[in-house]
C-alpha cells in the first residue's frame, strides 16, 4: 500500500522576524496543518496576522524559526517551480512583452518554450491581443491573469495566491474567481489562497482557516463542502450564508479578545 | 514648436545683455571679448587644426577615462546592490574615496603617469568611478523585491535571477547614471589638461589665456558646453530607444 503524504504540512511552524528597531516580532506561533493533494484551502484573517509569512514559507522564500514545513513529505529548503506563488500587486516584468513575461519560466530555466502551450495561455487569459504589448499598456484585472499564466505554465503542484484578487474592482474581481477555479480545476494542483474576502474564500475553497491577530495561530478550520463548480448563484443561497456566518463568527470572536 | 522658441529666450537675453556691454565700450574686450568676436573664434576652431589637434585628442581621453570607470563602476554597483557580503566591503571605501577631492589628486596622477594621456585618464577615471559605483549600487538595490521573488518561486537560479531579472529591470536607471557621471568626466578632463598637457581643449583655453587671446578662452569654454550638452543627448535619445518599454 503506498501512502501519500499530504501536499503540504506544516508541523508545529513558528516565525520570528526582527523588526523595526531590532525588536523580535512573532508572525506565526506553533501552526500545524496538513493539506490534502488537490485541495483547494483558504486563509483568512484581520491584517498582520502572519497570512502572507504563511505562504512565504510554504513557497521557501522564508525559513521557519521553528518547526518543519513539509511538501510532498520533503521538507522545504528553498523555491521551487513545484511550488508556485501569484505577488498581490500583480508584478510582471515591464521590459518583456507579455508574450515573453508568460513563458519566462520556462525560457530562463533551460526548458524548451512550446510556443503552443504559450499561445494556449495567452487566449485562455484573453490576452491573444495583447502578446507583443508591454505590461505598462495593461490594467490590473489583466496584469492578474498574466501572472496567474506566468506561474501556471511552469506546471506547479502546489499553488500559492497571496491576495491576488485584493486590488481589483468587484466586477473584475469575480469574474477573475470564476477564472481562477476553472484554472486549478483543470490543473488539479493543491491551492492555498490568502484571502481578505470571506466571500471570495467560501466560494472558492475546500476548507478555510481563520488565523488570530499576531502572533498569528489557527482558531478555526472550517470545512466548506458546496458542491463544485460554484458560480455566483452560489452566494445568495442558504448553505453558502451558514458557512459565510461561521467564519465571520470566528474572526469576530477572536477579534474581541484581542481587542479585549 | 512654439514652447521650444521660449525656451531659447533667457539665452537671447543673456546674449543681449552681453552683447550691449561689449558694444558700449564700458568693457574691455581682454576681459570681456564681445559675442561677434567669440562666435567668430568659434567657428575659426572648426577650420584649424584644432578639431585634429586638441579635439580629437580630449574625446579620446574622456572616452577611455569613462570607459575605465564604467568597466569598473557597472559590474561592483550592481554586485554592491545585490550582494550583502560585496556591499560591506565595496561601499565604506567607495563613499569615502568619492568625497576625496579630485583636484587634489591631479599632482599625485602626474607623479604617477607624468604628464601624457595617462595623467588624464586616470584623473577621468578617478573623479566618476567611485560617485558612478554608488549611483548604480543604489538602483540596483531599488529593484522590486517582488520581481526577484518572482524570479525565484520560477525556478530560476540566484545568477539567472541577476542577469534576467535584475539586470534588466536596473538598466533604465544605470543608462541614465552613465548619462550624469559623462557629463562629470568631460569637467575632470579639463581639469587634467588645465595643469598638464601640451595637447586638448583644456589646454588649448589655458594658451589662449596666456596669449591674452580670451575670445578663444571663451569659444573653448563654450566648444566644451556643447559638447556635454551633445553627449547627454545621445545618451537620452539611445535610452529611450532601448528602454521603450518604459
Amino acid at each position: 500500500m503506498i501512502i501519500t503524504s499530504p501536499s503540504l504540512a506544516l508541523d508545529a511552524v513558528s516565525k520570528e522576524y526582527i523588526g523595526t528597531r531590532g525588536r523580535q516580532v512573532r508572525a506565526l506561533e506553533n501552526v500545524s496543518l496538513a493539506v490534502p493533494r488537490g485541495a483547494f484551502w483558504s486563509v483568512v484573517g484581520p491584517s498582520g496576522c502572519g497570512k502572507s509569512t504563511f505562504l512565504r514559507l510554504a513557497a521557501g522564500l522564508e525559513i521557519p524559526s521553528a518547526g518543519n514545513i513539509l511538501f510532498e513529505g520533503q521538507l522545504i529548503v528553498g523555491p521551487s517551480p513545484e511550488r508556485g506563488m501569484v505577488f498581490q500587486n500583480y508584478a510582471a516584468f515591464p521590459w518583456l512583452s507579455v508574450r515573453k513575461n508568460i513563458s519566462f519560466g520556462l525560457d530562463k530555466c533551460g526548458q524548451l518554450v512550446d510556443d503552443a502551450k504559450v499561445t494556449d495561455w495567452l487566449i485562455r487569459t484573453g490576452l491573444q491581443d495583447f502578446e507583443h504589448s508591454y505590461p505598462k499598456t495593461l490594467s490590473g484585472g489583466m496584469r492578474q491573469r498574466l501572472a496567474l499564466a506566468r506561474t501556471m505554465i511552469v506546471a506547479p503542484r502546489l499553488l500559492l495566491l497571496d491576495e491576488p484578487l485584493g486590488a481589483l474592482d468587484p466586477r473584475t474581481r469575480e469574474r477573475l474567481q470564476i477564472f481562477l477555479q476553472e484554472v486549478v480545476a483543470e490543473a488539479q494542483c493543491t491551492t492555498l489562497l490568502v484571502t481578505h474576502d470571506i466571500r471570495e474564500a467560501v466560494l472558492l475553497s475546500d476548507r478555510i482557516i481563520v488565523m488570530s491577530p499576531r502572533p498569528g495561530r489557527i482558531v478555526a478550520s472550517i470545512e466548506c463542502n458546496l458542491p463544485k463548480p460554484r458560480d455566483r448563484h452560489l452566494l445568495v443561497t442558504e448553505s453558502f450564508a451558514v458557512i459565510y456566518e461561521r467564519v465571520e463568527a470566528m474572526l469576530a470572536e477572536d477579534g474581541t479578545t484581542a481587542d479585549g | 514648436m512654439h514652447k521650444r522658441l521660449t525656451l531659447l529666450l533667457p539665452f537671447l537675453f543673456i546674449f543681449l545683455i552681453w552683447s550691449v556691454a561689449t558694444e558700449s565700450g564700458l568693457t574691455d574686450p581682454v576681459f570681456l571679448p564681445s559675442p561677434q568676436a567669440t562666435l567668430y573664434s568659434l567657428s575659426q576652431l572648426f577650420s584649424s587644426n584644432f578639431l585634429v589637434d586638441h579635439l580629437l585628442r580630449s574625446l579620446s581621453r574622456v572616452a577611455a577615462g569613462f570607459a575605465i570607470a564604467v568597466v569598473i563602476a557597472v559590474p561592483l554597483g550592481v554586485l554592491c546592490g545585490q550582494i550583502s557580503v560585496v556591499e560591506r566591503w565595496v561601499h565604506p571605501v567607495a563613499g569615502f574615496f568619492r568625497y576625496l577631492p579630485v583636484a587634489a589628486f591631479v599632482p599625485l596622477c602626474i607623479l604617477w603617469f607624468g604628464i601624457d594621456d595617462g595623467q588624464k585618464i586616470a584623473v577621468i577615471t578617478f573623479g566618476v568611478v567611485f560617485q558612478l559605483l554608488l549611483l548604480i549600487a543604489a538602483d540596483t538595490a531599488a529593484v522590486p523585491e517582488e520581481l526577484i521573488e518572482i524570479g525565484l518561486t520560477l525556478g530560476l537560479k540566484r545568477r539567472r535571477v541577476l542577469i534576467s531579472i535584475i539586470l534588466p529591470c536596473a538598466a533604465p536607471a544605470i543608462w541614465d547614471d552613465l548619462r550624469i557621471s559623462a557629463g562629470w568626466a568631460w569637467s575632470y578632463l579639463v581639469l587634467a589638461e588645465l595643469v598638464a598637457g601640451n595637447e586638448g581643449v583644456g589646454y588649448f583655453v589655458i594658451q589662449s589665456q596666456r596669449y591674452l587671446n580670451t575670445a578663444d578662452v571663451f569659444a573653448g569654454i563654450l566648444l566644451i558646453g556643447l559638447l556635454g550638452l551633445f553627449t547627454d543627448i545621445i545618451f537620452r535619445n539611445l535610452g529611450r530607444i532601448m528602454f521603450h518599454w518604459q
